[in-house]
């Protein structure tokens, strides 16, 4: 039944308060995020989903004015002790439109390790095509990579990101949204990928499509106007829901 | 009761009240709005056409290459070809139109206008074979062998007989040809260059836009960087915002006066010059025209998706490496329009250039001394009592020729920009 | 798979890397100062010399002078050398009335030209209009200086002699007013355009709907609308003609005594007092001219508080949006 006790542990969210200006966006937020499983976040628009993805690589330290309390530990050390740099090193972002930088596929893919020094051409190139491998995207561009990022459709511009995340070679991807601008066919053939990577990396989605988080989340956390309303494994929230409004929102009564 | 009925009904046959007078009325003072505002639009036409017109038909026939790459003072050689020529030798005529031809010699001499509007006589053909080829320069001994194009002031020539006469510019190329043909010897031949070229003018402007970039595109750049990348939106960014249009609304002269104040003695002490120099004139255009670099790259900058700068802190890089590597390469659209903007300035600025650098005309150009730029050079011509509009017109054509490219290639650069992020949201 | 990044030496570097960060970030901050002050410099810088003539003495032929402030605000006459005769106020009141005529007559045609542009119907003539425009704006101030000297003087003169009245060469009010309109009149039609362009579309369709013709509709509603940013246009039209140097020296005469208002008379404007015989000035006549740039900087920012106090009595009124 629940495999709790065999998941490790990859963040931990203690009490997390966000707001800014004079709104308050999350409310005593507590969450445990377990490590090479795919968590998904549902709930209405506007309820916090994507604020809170954005905690977990400090990327809310870009908007102005913006004030946190609690605490949100990645492997036992908070995440405000990290150097940002190596934060977010660690933790990859996809975002909800495809953003490809306007280089060549290589170099979008190439942008991350190049950062952090790696200048070998040989292996560079190892690590692009390996990515691109992973990503699902290779065999389709493999003849291109000095072509333009932005000259690929809007599901393969959306694998490259996914690509050159998995440079990185994070722990953690996060993904807002990641198909919500693709076609039904390109939104498929990325979740196919995502089942795939939970093999090496751990997962965390914000999505607005339930049937999405069914198909591929082990877990699921319900967000309602900035509160964790429920957080199960994803089989027992969708039969089982313990919460009155989760029932509610999952049955289509509102959101 | 009859009365009302009638009322209603002549109010249901036009329910809008609008009589046919109304209309018609409306109908004329529209075709007269219309033509008012066809008239006055075309004022600037007009003006347009009347300037253009204006200087290039007073300009053109000066404009050549001579003008453009010749010096503007004159200078001055004499020299003689003391040996009897050959009197048995004679050179056959080329029979070009407005050519005077001394068979004697075969040398042809053809009247013109000169760039202070006088009339000269040049020396346009000079036979292959011709002793001309060996005229010996006084000053310096050595062998004079181009002579053409140069203009012939006077000369003194001596006869197969003895007799010593002169002949000068005034007398025209047909008397020149007609007496050296008399001639058997030059005793004193005093050549001239035509001046009133403009190579040093042109040399200066290039120099004055390359140095005037080098110290106004780092700071103008760096400053839109820091206002876009990196400030809060706070008093303080809201301030420097405020003084950067301010320097934008200061008239150029006021910023001449400052730079002859500040720079003069600064670029004197530094690099030894002795009053205005492009130096100080540079420096003081790139104080002027930063307002130009930091909006059009601060522009840029604003259409470059936001989610870029997200993407690239997400994967793990610093904010030095994504300024330099995301945001700088994509702005740059943006600093070049920003950069031929200031260009387009440069080439026209006077007031400023006055006072920091001088207007006197120059034909050595150094960075460290005083020469003119075009539109000094202009001024300069037109300052006199006697004002030369033939080669003020004739750098006009050249100045507006230029803007005119520079204005096609900002908008092609503009449209470049709109296009760039298409397909990517914000 | 084997792993190219290794985590020990990304900890390191970043912390190299923040430091960067921060050197970096001061480098900007210092540039941007930097740009920003220099117009506090030159405000402070103009007003130190320009003060000189009044505080220092100058010697010349052994006699040491000094000038004064109200003589300097007030007079009457400018001679141009020596040490006494340097009034400067009729030249204050000769430059507001230049600029003043300038507007009046710059502001109708260019908005009605910028009305063109973008209402008009015939879109090929608006484009062409348009290109005109930003083609004479970039020609340079000597240039225009160089036609008034040569066309538009010749045109006084024949004007004038119309009205029995004697020019000095055309150089005159009347030519100056002119040279400064036709250098106005794309500054302002070119912003006039932009606020044209913004006027929100449903104000216009809610016109036409209402059965007013086309250019009742431009005249009455969209010219309203556009109403403030037409009005920054004629703020920055009056901007240039008072900063307006190269060209009204050309042009203008620079008569010694005044104030002059005939438009056939030669007249003198602050900035044609800075720029004329700027190569032979030196001491007391070299710096005075700074005092006057400091009269220049006041009577701008003078008449720019005045003019944005109107506007925003204007936008109060403003609708459409």
């Amino acid at each position: 039944m629940n495999n709790n006790i065999e998941n490790n542990t990859m963040f931990k969210a203690n009490n997390i308060n966000l707001s800014y200006g004079d709104k308050h966006v999350l409310k005593d937020v507590n969450i445990e995020i377990y490590e090479k499983k795919v968590t998904a976040f549902i709930g209405p628009s506007g309820c916090g989903k994507s604020t809170f993805l954005r905690c977990f690589d400090r990327l809310n330290d870009l908007i102005p004015d913006c004030r946190i309390s609690g605490e949100l530990f990645l492997d036992e050390k908070n995440v405000e002790d990290y150097n940002p740099i190596v934060l977010r090193s660690m933790v990859g972002m996809v975002f909800q439109s495809p953003n490809p930088f306007p280089m060549s596929i290589f170099d979008n893919v190439a942008y991350g390790p190049r950062c952090q020094g790696i200048k070998n051409k040989k292996i560079l190139r190892e690590i692009v095509v390996n990515s691109l491998k992973k990503a699902a995207l290779y065999d389709e561009v493999k003849d291109r990579l000095k072509d333009s990022g932005l000259s690929l459709s809007g599901g393969q511009q959306q694998r490259l990101c996914i690509a050159r995340t998995i440079a990185m070679e994070p722990e953690v991807i996060l993904m807002d949204e990641p198909t919500s601008a693709l076609d039904p066919i390109a939104t498929l053939k990325i979740e196919k990928l995502i089942l795939e990577l939970k093999k090496d990396y751990s997962i965390i989605i914000v999505t607005h499509n339930m049937q999405q988080a069914t198909r591929i989340s082990d877990y699921t956390a319900f967000f309602m106007l900035g509160e964790i309303i429920e957080y199960n494994e994803t089989i027992e929230l969708f039969s089982r829901p313990k919460n009155k409004k989760t029932e509610d929102y999952i049955t289509g009564r509102f959101g | 009761m009859e009365n009302r009925i009638n009322k209603v009904d002549s109010t249901r046959k036009n329910p809008a009240r609008i009589s046919e007078k109304n209309v018609k009325k409306r109908r004329v003072l529209d075709a007269l709005f219309n033509c008012v505002s066809y008239v006055f639009s075309s004022f600037g036409v007009c003006i347009l056409v009347l300037i253009i017109g204006f200087v290039f038909s007073k300009g053109s026939s000066t404009l050549s290459w001579d003008f453009i790459t010749s010096d503007y003072n004159t200078t001055t050689v004499t020299c003689s070809y003391l040996d009897g020529r050959d009197k048995s030798i004679t050179y056959s005529n080329p029979n070009v139109e407005g050519l005077e031809f001394s068979t004697g010699w075969g040398v042809g001499f053809e009247d013109s206008i000169d760039a202070m509007n006088e009339e000269v006589v040049f020396v346009k053909y000079v036979d292959e074979n011709s002793p001309f080829n060996n005229l010996t320069d006084t000053s310096t001994g050595e062998t004079m062998d181009d002579t053409i194009n140069l203009v012939i002031d006077s000369a003194l020539l001596k006869s197969a007989e003895g007799d010593v006469f002169v002949v000068t510019g005034d007398d025209g190329a047909e008397v020149m040809a007609q007496q050296f043909d008399r001639g058997n010897s030059i005793m004193n031949l005093t050549l001239k260059t035509v001046g009133g070229g403009t190579r040093a003018s042109l040399e200066t402007t290039l120099y004055m836009i390359g140095l005037t970039l080098v110290f106004a595109l780092p700071l103008g750049i760096g400053c839109a960087i820091y206002l876009h990348e990196y400030s809060k939106e706070n008093a303080m960014t809201r301030i420097i915002r405020s003084l950067i249009l301010a320097t934008a609304g200061v008239p150029s002269i006021i910023f001449g006066l400052v730079g002859a104040l500040i720079f003069i003695p600064f670029v004197n002490s530094v690099a030894g010059s002795n009053g205005g120099s492009i130096m100080s004139g540079a420096l003081t255009l790139a104080i002027m025209l930063l307002p130009i670099i930091v909006t059009n790259t601060e522009e840029a900058m604003k259409t470059i998706p936001s989610s870029y700068k997200a993407a690239s802190l997400a994967l793990g890089a610093s904010q030095t490496q994504t300024t330099f590597k995301v945001i700088l390469p994509n702005a740059i659209p943006g600093i070049l329009t920003g950069t031929l903007l200031a260009i387009g300035r440069i080439i026209g600025e006077s007031a400023a250039l006055i006072y920091a650098t001088g207007a006197s005309i120059q034909d050595t150009v150094l960075l460290n001394g005083s020469s003119t730029t075009l539109s000094v050079h202009i001024w300069s011509l037109m300052n006199g009592q006697s004002p030369n509009y033939k080669a003020a017109c004739a750098i006009a054509i050249v100045i507006i020729v230029i803007d005119f490219l520079l204005n096609i290639i900002v908008k092609l650069i503009g449209n470049r920009l709109q296009n760039k992020f298409k397909g990517v949201k914000n | 798979m084997t792993k190219y990044i290794n985590r020990e030496t990304a900890v390191e570097n970043s912390k190299k890397k923040t430091k960067t960060d921060k050197f970096i970030r001061l480098v900007f901050l210092i540039i941007s100062l930097l740009c920003s002050s220099s117009v506090i410099f030159i405000l402070i810088l103009i007003i130190y010399k320009g003060i000189s003539p009044f505080i220092n003495d100058y010697v010349i032929d052994g006699i040491a002078y000094r000038l004064n402030v109200w003589d300097f605000l007030t007079g009457t006459s400018w001679s141009g050398n020596g040490g006494t005769g340097y009034g400067a106020g009729f030249i204050v009141m000769n430059t507001i009335y230049v600029t003043f005529f300038t507007v009046l007559l710059a502001a109708p045609i260019s908005i009605i030209t910028a009305l063109v542009v973008v209402r008009m119907t015939n879109e090929y003539f608006g484009k062409i209009i348009g290109s005109v425009i930003e083609l004479l704006a970039s020609i340079p101030s000597v240039i225009f200086g160089m036609f008034g000297l040569g066309v538009i003087t010749g045109w006084t003169k024949s004007i004038a002699e119309i009205f029995d009245y004697q020019t000095f060469g055309g150089q005159s009010n009347l030519t100056v007013i002119l040279v400064l309109t036709m250098m106005s009149i794309p500054t302002i039609t070119m912003i006039s355009i932009t606020a044209l362009r913004s006027v929100n579309q449903n104000v216009i369709t809610g016109s036409l709907a209402l059965g007013a013709s086309l250019s009742q509709t431009n005249y009455k509603v969209v010219l309203k609308s556009a109403k403030s940013g037409i009005f920054s246009g004629a703020i920055l039209g009056v901007n240039r003609a008072l900063g307006e140097a190269t060209a009204v020296t050309m042009v203008a005469g620079n008569i010694t005594n005044g104030p002059s208002f005939n438009l056939f008379a030669t007249t003198r404007t602050l900035t044609s007092t800075m720029l004329a015989e700027m190569g032979e000035a030196t001491g007391l006549n070299y710096d005075v001219r700074f005092s006057c740039g400091i009269l220049l900087i006041f009577l701008i920012i003078f008449i720019n508080f005045l003019l944005l106090r109107l506007k925003n009595k204007m936008g109060t009124q403003e609708y459409g949006k």
